[in-house]
Formats: C-alpha cells, sequence, structure tokens
C-alpha cells in the first residue's frame, strides 16, 4: 500500500520547486486509473457533446471493466445535457451546485456562463492526472512525482471522485460506525473503503503541499 | 504595516482608519460569498483553499473552516456581485459547496 505523498527538495528540482512523491502499488494504479475515467466519463457526458469518449479499440476490455465499476459504484449515469437546468444527477448537482439557491433565474444564468468553464476544467485537471498514470503496471510500485501545478490538479481530481463517490453512497457527517457495521459481502463496503484510501491520498497530498502567497 | 516594531508614527491615524474600512465593506460590498458544510470534503483541503484562492492567513482559513465544520456555512468573501461570481465558481471549481447572496 501507498504511504501517501511526500515533500522532496531535489537538486534537479532546486530551481523550481519541492515536489511531492508518493509510490503506489500495481493494484493502487489501477484503482486511481479506472476511477479518473469514471470521472472523466461523468464530465464528458456533462458537457453535452453527445458523442463517444475516444478510445481506440484495444483498450475494449478496460472500457467493459470501468462500465462494471461505474455499475457498481454508481458513479456514473448523468442523465443529464442540459446546462442551464438544475442537475437532476446528485452527483453532477453536487459537483456544479447552484450558486442562487433562491433565484432560479440567477442561477440558470450563472450556469450559462459557468458551466462549460468549470467542466473543461474538471475535465482537464482528470485527463492530466490519467496521463500520468501508466496503464501497463508490472509488478513494481509506480512512483508519481507532482509539481505544484500538477499537485493542484490531482487535489482537484481526487476531490471530484470523492464527491461523485460520497453522494453515491451517501456519507454524511461523521458516520464510521455505520460503514463500520455492513456486512462484509456488502459492496458498498468496498467502495466505502476505497472513498477512505482516496482520502487519505488527498490528505497526505494537503499536507505536503508547500503553502505559497 | 501592522507589525511596525515600537512606537509607530500615527498610532492614532491608523486606529481611526480601520473602522472606516469596515463600514466601507459593508455599504459599498453588498453580496457575499458563502461556503456550506459538506461531509466530504476535508477539513485540511477547504483550509487550503482558502489559503489558496483568498490569500488568507492559515488563522483565518483555519477560523473559517472550522466555522463551515461547525455552525454549517461560513461568509469567506464579499464584494461585487461580479467579484462574488468569481469566486464562487472558483469556490466550485475546487469542489467547494459556495452560493452568493445579498449581503444583510
Amino acid at each position: 500500500m501507498s504511504s501517501g505523498f511526500r515533500r522532496v527538495t531535489s537538486r534537479r528540482q532546486r530551481a523550481g520547486g519541492d515536489v511531492l512523491v508518493a509510490a503506489f502499488a500495481p493494484f493502487e494504479v489501477r484503482l486511481l486509473r479506472q476511477f479518473v475515467h469514471e470521472l472523466i466519463l461523468l464530465l464528458q457526458a456533462e458537457a453535452g457533446a453527445g458523442q463517444e469518449p475516444d478510445h481506440d479499440d484495444d483498450h475494449d476490455e478496460d472500457w467493459d471493466q470501468f462500465a462494471a465499476i461505474t455499475a457498481r459504484s454508481g458513479l456514473g449515469d448523468p442523465g443529464d445535457s442540459d446546462p442551464v437546468a438544475p442537475p437532476e444527477d446528485p452527483v453532477i448537482a453536487r459537483l456544479f451546485p447552484d450558486a442562487y439557491p433562491d433565484d432560479d433565474e440567477s442561477a440558470a444564468d450563472f450556469r450559462r456562463f459557468t458551466q462549460e468553464r468549470l467542466v473543461d476544467g474538471k475535465h482537464a485537471s482528470a485527463q492530466a492526472v490519467l496521463a500520468m498514470l501508466p496503464d501497463d503496471v508490472g509488478d513494481d510500485d509506480v512512483e508519481i512525482a507532482l509539481d505544484r501545478p500538477a499537485a493542484l490538479q490531482w487535489l482537484g481530481t481526487l476531490n471530484d471522485i470523492r464527491l461523485a463517490l460520497g453522494t453515491r453512497l451517501g456519507i454524511e457527517q461523521d458516520d464510521d460506525a455505520v460503514w463500520d457495521a455492513l456486512p462484509a459481502d456488502d459492496p458498498r463496503g468496498t467502495v466505502h473503503q476505497i472513498y477512505q484510501w482516496l482520502g487519505w491520498i488527498q490528505e497526505t497530498l494537503v499536507a505536503a503541499l508547500p503553502r505559497q502567497r | 504595516m501592522d507589525h511596525v516594531p515600537g512606537p509607530t508614527l500615527t498610532p492614532e491615524r491608523t486606529r481611526q482608519e480601520r473602522p472606516a474600512i469596515d463600514e466601507g465593506t459593508q455599504s459599498d460590498l453588498p453580496w457575499v460569498t458563502l461556503v456550506w458544510n459538506d461531509p466530504v470534503n476535508l477539513m485540511s483541503y477547504v483550509s487550503f483553499v482558502f489559503q489558496s484562492h483568498f490569500g488568507y492567513p492559515k488563522p483565518k482559513a483555519e477560523k473559517l473552516m472550522l466555522q463551515v465544520h461547525q455552525l454549517g456555512k461560513a461568509v469567506v468573501s464579499s464584494g461585487s456581485r461580479e467579484e462574488m461570481e468569481r469566486d464562487v465558481e472558483a469556490m466550485h471549481a475546487y469542489g467547494l459547496w459556495a452560493t452568493l447572496q445579498k449581503s444583510g
């Protein structure tokens, strides 16, 4: 298991500042890829492009796997393509909340002017994270080294995945006991463990990131 | 300027100017950005966002974060409606649950 991110000052990086480094086991890299990929699918659906995500035929097996995990975790299925109406899907509603809770017209205007930019930003971050995760992991741990811009992309993407999972799971404040009490064969328990694992990685990343300004 | 050691040059004027700025904040900046509590966002991450986006020093960011966590919401910035829309958009980009409304 990964021990999370830590800050490293290397000679090579001195000019550009510290780097944040973490080693991930192969299964962790696969998990991260799967959930980042799911987030990308969700955002692409929300972008309403109405087109199949780019992928070549070699990856059909992977895509079937993603679909299976999507079905299992319930991260996907946005089912909403109107960029201005309030989202029906609770995950989309959480990722893109109403800016004016008591003013539908202003809320719609805000969506009209910001939604595309917000979706694009989250999508770009998720794509950048995915590009850093090798899809051909062997038996060895994979070391990930992040400069500050990349660390911010990771933070945002980990957070978006956790928001999506947390919303689907129905996470509530201080509800650990509920999840701990689930029967071992309840699939939500597995998803909740992944949710917590992602939170822990994010926590180490926040802690390791040097403050600026 | 707040940390000039020893006797300051014009302490009285400094003291008088501060309330004036606060009054201006209330009357000229009628919109506020609110951040709402949610069970997913990490407390450390919320504090980090307040420091990164608003440039708040860590104590202020932590105080606001705790206010969000314990009271359910906090006013994190005030200004014109356009400025608050930019702040809310930035909060949404970070994944925080933010809204804007008229102050008061």
